[in-house]
């Protein structure tokens, strides 16, 4: 890796020719700015992939499991697995998606699954990301980048090949799809990770559209050409929110869906990734659940573990947490990227009690965590190098068949205290290595 | 690459192309003025203000040389003609390939270090290269037809106009409009406006090279409402 190391900058320099960017709205303006890239990779071992890779496939295909159930048959909250409460007051349940079956059955096709690789040397998930899980697309540029400057680094390492992600999605794409083009619907080019959309529009040969480009008539949706010829889309990546994707449907005032398109989607004859709806089943709240949910789908111990997690919706459980807060991190349910997350140790008296208080006041809105001292990680501040803490994210694609990608994204905290790992909170990446061996 | 084209994306390809030549083209042609104010009266530059139709709000050859390429509020400067080539192009990665992006980029930042560094004209030739190289990764890259004929057709466009602005030899711009420019406007899918094409056609075949100003005038007017029509 020696090489790869000295030519670090290079690496950042080819990254910004390629405007290699997130976008980021601070006071109101909207800025791009570089997701630093940090050469030294994390390496993970053919074995120990094989185990990470058993434990997502058998996560995954249970979360979809659990999507099927609760717009369908229910059977989960009838057998109280899972309360109701969890399911029909969780923000990403849509009461429109009740009965309908996405094509061939898939409802998270692209899983974005976060994890940390704790000291006691047990891989822990963290969040499960069934809506529009993003970042793919920097680890894969960045090899595709660090390949070319120092092919020497590959030589020397049995580094598994990521380069197929594109091809997993078109092939994800292709077995879903119904009649018609691929399309990927993008928000527009003020969107935070518009790099990603087109770069995958790019590779996977789909058309990059926005809300205006499509439209929707006799529950068919088209994308309009020059000239005036419709031409029938057969699937939707779509890379906006449930709640912006309709406004017929959902938020009335969105500029950047799609009117018509859940009805489209309804009768059957369009592809939706990632389904509307799924917003129910990586609910933090419904975290907890997962594990429960593999055993109860697939009759199966979880290969992988949750952080220790307590709810304090249940009384016994919150009695727990109101007793231990102190060293609890707590999240709300309803916040995401980063934000919303507590560490109760850093708090100070005041801030603690009204925590305590809400926690009291409202109980379905937080979850309770134990802090998992997750591994840190060698990084490059400067000239210097420096631990720092950092995750994973593995993505998992569901088609004909559920595979893992032999990558994922490291995201690391710069700030030597933090372990908020999150680009939006100025974190940077690292390529995964997983090895061939 | 997909060949489908929305009418949004064609405008952009069109401007991308427009842009892309006027940056290139506008380098090219103030070295000249800037070269024949070594030895002449230093106000050159306002006859090359008269003939693009920049408002020549300069207090002097110095004023000019620095604000006509940095100036990031003026509509007509050579910054804001590349901002506006990575403004389309950004929406076309997919389109025209992150390669042929990257040569936008990497003009961009040539043009914000010397805009930092107040620096010369000639240090400004890395930005002409990349124009160059846009064009090269786009002839490598794009493979769709109708995307590479509406790149084409705007490239040949804008460089027939800023000819005709900067009184270049008829030769010159006639090679342009016989090259083909006829060809991409009738590969234009379903055409509209057939009074407007037949009209172009008589323009560009008919043409001696008289009054060629205001025939080609006529040719650019004809050309943008035709492709207009078609969006």
């Amino acid at each position: 890796m020696d090489s790869l190391i000295t030519q670090r900058d290079s690496v950042n320099s080819w990254m910004f020719r390629y405007g290699v960017r997130f976008g980021i709205y601070k006071n109101g303006e909207f800025k791009e700015q570089i997701f630093p890239f940090d050469a030294i990779a994390r390496k993970i071992s053919g074995r120990e992939w094989q185990r990470l890779e058993r434990g997502l496939v058998q996560r995954v295909n249970a979360l979809n499991l659990f999507l099927k159930d609760i717009y369908g048959g229910k059977k989960i909250v009838k057998d109280n697995v899972v309360p109701e409460d969890f399911v029909y007051s969780s923000k990403g349940y849509l009461p429109f998606c009740e009965g309908v079956t996405p094509s061939k059955e898939v409802w998270s096709h692209i899983s974005g699954i976060d994890l940390v690789h704790g000291k006691d040397d047990e891989w822990y998930i963290l969040e499960d990301n069934l809506r529009i899980p993003s970042g793919a697309s920097y680890p894969l540029i960045a090899r595709e980048i660090t390949r070319n400057i120092s092919p020497e680094t590959f030589e020397n390492n049995a580094v598994c090949d990521n380069r197929n992600y594109a091809q997993l999605l078109k092939n994800m794409m292709d077995y879903v799809k119904k009649d018609g083009i691929n399309v990927i619907l993008t928000p527009g080019r003020y969107n935070s990770a518009y790099f990603e959309h087109s770069y995958f529009a790019e590779k996977t040969g789909a058309i990059l559209a926005t809300g205006q480009d499509l439209h929707v008539e006799g529950d068919r949706l088209y994308y309009k050409t020059i000239g005036g010829d419709n031409q029938l889309v057969g699937v939707v990546y779509r890379r906006i929110s449930d709640e912006y994707l309709d406004p017929m449907v959902f938020n009335a005032d969105s500029l950047i869906g799609v009117p018509n398109i859940m009805q489209a989607y309804k009768a059957g004859n369009v592809a939706i990734v990632n389904a509307p709806g799924n917003g129910v089943a990586d609910d933090k709240g419904i975290y907890y659940f997962v594990p429960k949910m593999i055993k109860y789908y697939l009759a199966e111990e979880p290969v992988l573990k949750n952080a220790p997690t307590y709810l304090p919706f249940y009384e016994e459980d919150r009695k727990f947490v109101l007793e231990n807060l102190r060293r609890l991190v707590i999240k709300d349910v309803a916040e995401a990227g980063g934000y919303g997350v507590i560490f109760c140790e850093k708090l100070s008296d005041d801030k603690f009690n009204e925590i305590k208080n809400l926690v009291i006041s409202q109980p379905r809105r937080w979850i309770a965590q134990e802090v998992v001292d997750f591994k840190d990680l060698p990084i490059f501040d400067g000239d210097r190098i420096v631990e720092r803490k950092a995750d994973l994210r593995a993505y998992v694609i569901t088609g004909k068949e559920t595979t893992v990608w032999k990558c994922g994204l490291t995201r690391f905290s710069r700030n030597p205290d933090s372990f908020i790992v999150n680009s939006s909170q100025g974190g940077g990446f690292k390529d995964t290595w997983v090895m061939d061996n | 690459m997909n060949s489908l084209i929305s009418a949004a994306k064609a405008n952009r390809l069109f401007w991308l192309a427009r842009y892309v030549e006027r940056v290139f083209l506008s380098l090219n042609a103030v070295k000249k003025y800037i070269d024949s104010d070594i030895d002449g009266s230093a106000e050159s530059y306002k006859e090359f203000c008269g003939l693009l139709s920049i408002a020549d709000s300069y207090a002097d050859a110095k004023d000019f040389r620095k604000k006509f390429l940095y100036d990031k509020a003026a509509v007509s400067s050579v910054y804001r003609m590349l901002v506006n080539a990575f403004d389309n192009g950004i929406e076309l990665r997919e389109d025209i390939t992150s390669e042929s992006l990257s040569y936008i980029h990497l003009a961009m930042e040539v043009m914000e270090k010397c805009f930092v560094n107040s620096a010369r004209l000639s240090d400004l030739q890395p930005v002409s290269d990349y124009m160059l190289s846009f064009w090269g990764s786009i002839d490598e890259n794009v493979i769709t037809l109708p995307k590479m004929n509406i790149l084409r057709l705007g490239r040949r466009l804008e460089t027939i106009d800023i000819n005709v602005r900067l009184r270049t030899d008829w030769d010159s711009i006639n090679e342009t409009l016989k090259g083909g420019i006829l060809t991409n406007v009738n590969m234009l899918p379903s055409v509209t406006d057939k009074d407007k094409a037949l009209r172009l056609k008589e323009l560009v075949e008919s043409h001696s090279g008289e009054n060629h100003g205001e025939d080609c005038a006529e040719i650019i007017a004809c050309i943008n409402q035709v492709f207009t029509a078609r969006l």
